[in-house]
C-alpha cells in the first residue's frame, strides 16, 4: 500500500499533472464563490472536454475542483452574507456576523483553516481506510436511512437559540414543501395542481439561489433604503496575509470542534446518498451542544469551523464507497464514473487491481488539492474582498441579482425556475421577518424525499410494522443520537430562561 | 421577542395550510397520502402549539418588538424581478438583464446614472460570455424578433 501511496505522489507532483491539479483548485475556489454556479455543474461541463486529455490531467482537474469548491462558497457567505455552495449556509450565520463587526480576516481564516483540517482528514480515511469503510457502508439499508434522516432533522432544533418551536416549525413545513411532486411509492402527483413543472418536484437549486441569492439582496436593499443621507456602510475588509493566519491560542480552541465536525464528515460522507448539507447541519448541532455558552449566529467561531470542516470531510470521503464498490456518494462523485469510463476505466474493485496508478493518482491529488487550497483560498478570500470593497454597495447588489438570475435560468433553460427562485426568496425573507428561522427549511427539503422514501421501503420489509427501527442495532442507535439531538437543546433552553428569570 | 399578536396570526396561517394540505392529502390514495398527511398534522399541531405560546405571552409585561421593515424598497426589488420574468422571452436575455440590473441599482438610489449604466451594460455582457460560450448554455434571444422574421 505504502509504495502504491508513493506511486500516486509522484504521479501528482509531474508537471502536466500538477498543473492540472493547481488548475482545478483554481476553478473550484472561483466557481464556489460564485453563487448560482457549483461543482457539479462546472464538472458535468468539463467531463466531456477531458475526453482529449492526458487521463491523469483530467481527473486531477476534477479533483481540484471538487475539492475546493464548497471551501470556496464559504468567501461570499462570510463578506455578503450569500452562501456560495448550499454547503456554506450554515457558515454565513456566524462568518458574516463576524467579519461585520470587524473580524474578517480572522473569518476567513478559521473558514480556510477548518476546510484544510477537514479535506486533509478525509483524504487521510481515504488513503488508508477505503475498502473497510467501503464494507461498513453496504450494511446501511431504508431503516438506517430512515433513522439518519431523522437524526439529520433533529439537528434544527438546537440551531437557532430564540425559539425552539420556530426552528420545528421550520423543519416540518419544508419536509411538506418535499412532498410536492410525484409519489415515489405509486407514481402519482401529489400538490401539482396540474403543472408538468412540478412533476419533479421544487428544484433545489433554483430554490437555494432564491433562499440566499435573492433573500440576501431583499434584505440588504432594505437597509440601504433607509439609509437616506450619509455613508453606505462598507463590506467587511480583509487585512494582510499573516493576519488571516489563526493563532495558537484559536487553534487549541477550535482544535476539538475540528475533530468532531471532521469526524462527522467523514462518515456521513462514506454512506452513499446521505450528502454533504446532512453532515454540515449535524457538525453544527454537535458544536452548539458542545457550546452551550456560546450564542451562536452572532459571530461564534465554532459556528464557522464546524460547517466547513465538516463539509470538506465528506468531499474526499464520499470518493470512499465509489472507488473501492463502484457505488458514488453523493452526486458529485458520482460524475467520477463518466470522467473515468471515458477514459475506458471503471470503478469499483477492479480499479484498483488493473489502474491502481490512477486510484492512488485520485487519492494523493485529494491530499495534494487540500493542501494547496489553504494558501489558494486565503489568497482568493483577500483579492475578492479588494474587489468587492471598492465597488458600491448599490451596485454590487443589482450586479448579484444579475449573477442570481442568470445562472438560475442557466440551470434548465427553464423560466419557471426563476419563479420558483423569486419565491424562495420572498419566502425566505418572509420567515426570517416573522423570527423563523430559514436554514432548517434548506434541510428539510432535501432530506423529506430521502426520510419518506426509506420510510416506506421499511415498511414494506417490515410488513407494516414500525419495529424495524429499534430491532436494528444501527438504525435504534441513530434514532437514540437523535432523540439526544432533540431534547438536550430544549433542555439547556428552558434552563436558561429559568436561571434569566431567577436572576 | 415579536408582538404576540404576529406569532397568533403566523401560527393561524401555518394551521390553515397544514389543514388544507391535510384535506387535499385525504384526496390521494392511501400510500401517497400517508406522509403528507403524517407531516401536516404534526405541522396543525405545532402551529396549536406557537398559538397557544401567543396567547400566554398576551400579558407579559415585557416589551415585545414590532417588525422592521421597509416594504416599499422590496416590493420594488420584487416586482423588478417580476417583471424581467415576463419579459425576458420577449425581449431576449441582453436587453432584459441589462434592464433590472440597471432598475435595481436605480432602485436602491444610486445617484449617478451614467455609471450605473455602464456598469448594468459590462455585467451584462461578461455574464452572457461566461454562460454562452464558456458554460455553453444558451440564453433566451429576442422573440419578438422571432415573431416578425416569421
Amino acid at each position: 500500500m505504502f509504495e502504491s501511496i508513493f506511486m500516486g505522489f509522484s504521479e501528482v507532483f509531474k508537471i502536466e499533472a500538477f498543473t492540472g491539479l493547481c488548475l482545478g483548485v483554481l476553478l473550484g475556489l472561483i466557481v464556489g464563490a460564485t453563487p448560482g454556479l457549483n461543482d457539479t455543474i462546472t464538472m458535468a461541463v468539463l467531463i466531456p472536454i477531458t475526453f482529449g486529455m492526458d487521463p491523469q490531467v483530467a481527473l486531477l482537474v476534477l479533483v481540484g475542483i471538487y475539492s475546493t469548491a464548497c471551501y470556496g462558497g464559504s468567501i461570499p457567505a462570510i463578506l455578503i452574507n450569500i452562501p456560495g455552495t448550499a454547503s456554506s449556509i450554515l457558515t454565513s450565520l456566524d462568518g458574516y456576523p463576524m467579519a461585520s463587526r470587524g473580524e474578517g480576516s480572522l473569518a476567513v481564516g478559521i473558514a480556510t483553516a477548518s476546510s484544510v483540517f477537514g479535506g486533509l482528514s478525509s483524504s487521510l480515511v481515504l488513503m488508508f481506510f477505503a475498502p473497510f469503510l467501503a464494507q461498513q457502508a453496504l450494511r446501511f439499508g431504508p431503516p438506517e436511512y430512515f433513522s439518519l434522516a431523522v437524526l439529520g432533522m433533529a439537528t434544527v432544533v438546537g440551531l437557532s437559540s430564540k425559539s425552539v418551536l420556530k426552528n420545528i416549525i421550520a423543519g416540518v413545513l419544508a419536509l411538506l414543501i418535499a412532498t410536492i411532486g410525484v409519489s415515489q411509492q405509486l407514481g402519482i402527483p401529489r400538490f401539482c395542481f396540474g403543472s408538468y413543472y412540478l412533476l419533479d418536484g421544487i428544484p433545489l437549486v433554483p430554490a437555494l439561489i432564491g433562499f440566499f441569492g435573492i433573500n440576501a439582496i431583499l434584505e440588504d436593499s432594505e437597509k440601504l433604503g433607509k439609509i437616506i443621507s450619509g455613508p453606505v456602510p462598507v463590506l467587511p475588509k480583509i487585512g494582510k496575509f499573516r493576519e488571516l493566519i489563526l493563532n495558537k491560542k484559536m487553534v487549541k480552541r477550535l482544535l476539538p470542534t475540528w475533530i468532531s465536525s471532521a469526524t462527522i464528515g467523514n462518515i456521513i460522507g462514506v454512506i452513499p446518498g446521505a450528502g454533504m448539507i446532512m453532515a454540515v447541519y449535524m457538525a453544527y448541532g454537535e458544536a452548539v451542544r458542545r457550546n452551550p455558552k456560546e450564542k451562536f449566529g452572532t459571530g461564534v467561531p465554532e459556528g464557522i469551523a464546524a460547517p466547513e470542516t465538516a463539509d470538506n470531510s465528506v468531499v474526499a470521503s464520499s470518493m470512499v464507497p465509489l472507488l473501492s464498490l463502484g457505488v458514488p456518494g453523493n452526486g458529485t462523485s458520482a460524475l467520477f464514473i463518466g470522467a473515468l469510463m471515458i477514459q475506458g476505466m471503471r470503478p469499483g474493485p477492479l480499479l484498483f487491481r488493473d489502474h491502481a496508478d490512477i486510484a492512488y493518482l485520485i487519492i494523493c491529488g485529494f491530499f495534494v488539492a487540500n493542501l494547496l487550497m489553504g494558501p489558494l483560498g486565503l489568497l482568493l478570500g483577500r483579492s475578492l474582498a479588494a474587489i468587492l470593497t471598492k465597488i458600491p454597495r448599490r451596485i454590487l447588489n443589482g450586479v448579484i441579482v444579475g449573477i442570481c438570475v442568470t445562472s438560475c435560468y442557466a440551470i434548465n433553460n427553464s423560466i419557471e425556475d426563476l419563479w420558483v427562485m423569486l419565491a424562495f426568496g420572498v419566502l425566505c425573507y418572509g420567515l426570517k421577518k416573522f423570527d423563523i428561522p430559514h436554514s432548517p427549511v434548506l434541510l428539510g427539503i432535501i432530506l423529506g424525499p430521502m426520510m419518506e422514501n426509506a420510510f416506506m421501503q421499511s415498511m414494506n420489509i417490515s410488513q407494516g410494522s414500525p419495529l424495524i427501527f429499534l430491532d436494528r442495532p444501527l438504525s435504534l442507535i441513530l434514532l437514540i443520537l437523535g432523540v439526544i439531538l432533540a431534547i438536550v437543546p430544549i433542555f439547556t433552553l428552558r434552563k436558561k430562561k429559568y436561571v434569566a428569570k431567577v436572576d | 421577542m415579536l408582538n404576540w399578536k404576529i406569532d397568533f396570526y403566523v401560527g393561524l396561517t401555518f394551521l390553515l395550510i397544514s389543514m388544507t394540505v391535510f384535506a387535499i392529502a385525504l384526496t390521494y390514495p392511501r400510500l401517497a397520502a400517508m406522509f403528507p398527511a403524517v407531516i401536516s398534522l404534526t405541522l396543525s399541531g405545532l402551529s396549536l402549539l406557537l398559538m397557544i405560546s401567543a396567547i400566554r405571552r398576551k400579558n407579559n409585561t415585557a416589551p415585545d418588538s414590532r417588525i422592521d421593515h421597509n416594504i416599499s424598497i422590496v416590493s420594488k426589488i420584487v416586482i423588478g424581478i417580476v417583471v424581467y420574468i415576463l419579459i425576458i422571452k420577449w425581449i431576449g436575455y441582453i436587453l432584459s438583464t441589462f434592464l433590472l440590473i440597471a432598475y435595481t441599482v436605480m432602485a436602491l438610489g444610486y445617484p449617478k446614472i451614467k455609471q450605473l449604466l455602464i456598469v448594468s451594460g459590462i455585467t451584462t455582457i461578461i455574464l452572457f460570455l461566461i454562460f454562452e460560450y464558456l458554460v455553453k448554455t444558451p440564453l433566451p434571444e429576442m422573440g419578438i424578433v422571432e415573431l416578425f422574421n416569421r
